[in-house]
């Protein structure tokens, strides 16, 4: 993932008006909350499985 | 009245307005160590993502990132990534260590080291080192409160006065409330600080260029290098990027006042939670940046580029939204350097001198102890905030090769059965050497890498040889 860097440290195409590495970084972080958001729900739902508690 | 006057008036309203709010929050509780260290430990979603809120979002967001968007342009994004992949990280490691707090009854960093790996000495050194590098991040904040006042009162007051006014106030401040006090002055705190991103990176842009589009428009066409890697500079390229992320999102938690936090919170679930909400804070950045960027082509050649933010407020808005904008600033600097300065006494304090020169003291005196050293570190980092002149994002870098280094200890101690405490100290010393010796002798960035980088991955390298060749040690926290 890290070596990516290269491919997306660009200014064009711009998206929305802003340079696409800004962009890009914007978007992972909406992301990355979608992400950690998901493996918490899977979690929870795992211990839900093995414990009835709550 | 002039417009220096209008300005001042209004940050000092501000700055009144979120130390009131503080004294009413800290003074209906009785203040033992444990209730000024961690407050109590009963901090639920909302207080705990205030208190992470308030010692995150700091000067450094403020006037450091626009600073950097200013003078060095692209590298400045490393900070936008670093944010959100440092909660990702918290999100794994910090319910762990909570546990492991609330089981063994960890106040501080320290606590963890001396209880994990059984050694006092170790746990003592930790706290030296937290100290020494929580007063680079003190200096920042101070220097922000310097540049704030001198800004706004159109120069009429230097950054060296402004600076012992902070000071003063803060010391002040510190010494009458204790963690939630500040907890609760970040909600003004991170209030005015998102109403003053939106409006001047948003504002900024439109009044010269007509939009944010426009202005990145006109600055790709006039600067075709600023907006990549490595922008303005010549040695902050892609390897300084990825080396620089990795060593600061792995930091993060390892900050003394960031891994304090965490006992403060009411269950390891409220950590979880939090690290899914506040990458999305981490947006704002971006809209200071905007006014960093904007400030490229409105007001070239500033020598000082930390000064671009205010100095395009300054000249684009009425002076009361000069000063709505500097209390803003003012706070952001003032709610992390309490928490800097509490963290930092508290480790000194409870950590190194009672382990080491005097167990006999009660928790009393411990927090008499830790009120007098409030003084004294305000005045150390006062000194070097005058002293000295590097850029604010310089200043939090070193703070973060130091603090790295904490990481392997942290980790390998959670996770790995086999490592030991000669193998942490020894990895710990050879990365701090190594940061000291790069950084004082200007090798920064080192072969195109972050310094602390290169030695965060000695440090590793040390930890585990020095565990494999010492003898077996058993975990402290397995004997209950």
């Amino acid at each position: 993932m890290c070596f990516s860097v290269s491919l997306w440290d660009r200014v064009y195409p711009m998206v929305l008006g802003i340079p696409f590495n800004l962009f890009w970084l914007i978007s992972w972080i909406v992301l990355s909350s979608v992400c950690m958001w998901a493996a918490y729900r899977l979690e929870a739902r795992r211990h839900k499985s093995g414990d009835n508690a709550r | 009245m002039s417009a220096s006057v209008v300005a001042l008036t209004v940050i000092f309203t501000i700055i009144l307005l979120g130390a009131g709010i503080g004294f009413v929050a800290g003074s209906r509780r009785k203040m033992t160590l444990e209730q000024w260290t961690v407050g109590g430990r009963g901090f639920g979603l909302v207080l705990t993502y205030l208190l992470m809120v308030g010692e995150v979002y700091t000067t450094f967001a403020f006037l450091g990132s626009s600073g950097w968007a200013y003078s060095r342009g692209g590298p400045t994004l490393y900070i936008m990534a670093y944010i959100t992949l440092a909660y990702v990280v918290s999100f794994y490691i910090l319910p762990p260590i909570w546990e492991l707090g609330r089981a063994h009854g960890l106040q501080t960093e320290s606590d963890f080291f001396r209880k994990r790996y059984d050694s006092r000495y170790l746990a003592a050194f930790v706290s030296v080192v937290g100290v020494a590098f929580i007063i680079p991040y003190l200096q920042l904040q101070l220097t922000g409160l310097g540049i704030i006042v001198e800004v706004a009162s159109f120069d009429g007051i230097g950054r060296a006065p402004a600076m012992m006014i902070a000071v003063a106030l803060l010391a002040g401040f510190v010494f009458a409330s204790g963690m939630r006090a500040v907890a609760w002055v970040s909600i003004l705190k991170d209030t005015l600080m998102i109403v003053a991103a939106l409006s001047i990176g948003i504002g900024v842009p439109h009044i010269y260029f007509g939009g944010i589009g426009p202005m990145f428009a006109a600055l790709a066409h006039a600067k075709p290098t600023h907006l990549v890697m490595p922008g303005a500079t010549t040695n902050l390229g892609h390897s300084w990027y990825i080396s620089t992320v990795l060593l600061t999102s792995l930091g993060f938690c390892m900050w003394p006042h960031s891994f304090g936090a965490t006992f403060s919170a009411r269950s390891s679930d409220t950590l979880r939670r939090n690290a899914i909400v506040m990458p999305l804070y981490t947006i704002t950045l971006a809209f200071i940046f905007f006014a960093g960027f904007t400030a490229v082509l409105v007001i070239p050649g500033l020598s000082d580029g930390d000064l671009s933010l205010l100095t395009i407020v300054r000249k684009s808005f009425p002076p009361w939204f000069l000063g709505v904008i500097g209390g803003a600033g003012a706070l952001t600097a003032m709610v992390p350097a309490a928490i800097l300065i509490l963290t930092a006494a508290t480790l000194f304090a409870k950590n190194l001198y009672r382990p080491i020169f005097a167990p006999a003291m009660t928790d009393d005196q411990v927090a008499k102890l830790a009120k007098m050293m409030v003084v004294a570190l305000s005045l150390i980092s006062l000194y070097f905030a005058i002293y000295s002149s590097t850029t604010l994002v310089s200043l939090l870098l070193l703070g973060y090769a130091g603090v790295t280094q904490f990481f392997p200890g942290v980790v390998l101690g959670l996770y790995w059965k086999r490592v030991t405490m000669a193998g942490v100290f020894a990895g710990m010393i050879a990365g701090i050497a190594i940061v000291a010796f790069l950084a004082l002798s200007k090798r920064d960035p080192f072969a195109g890498l972050n310094a602390g980088f290169v030695a965060l991955c000695v440090n590793f390298g040390v930890t585990v040889a020095g565990s494999l060749l010492s003898p077996i040690q058993p975990s402290g926290f397995d004997d209950g």
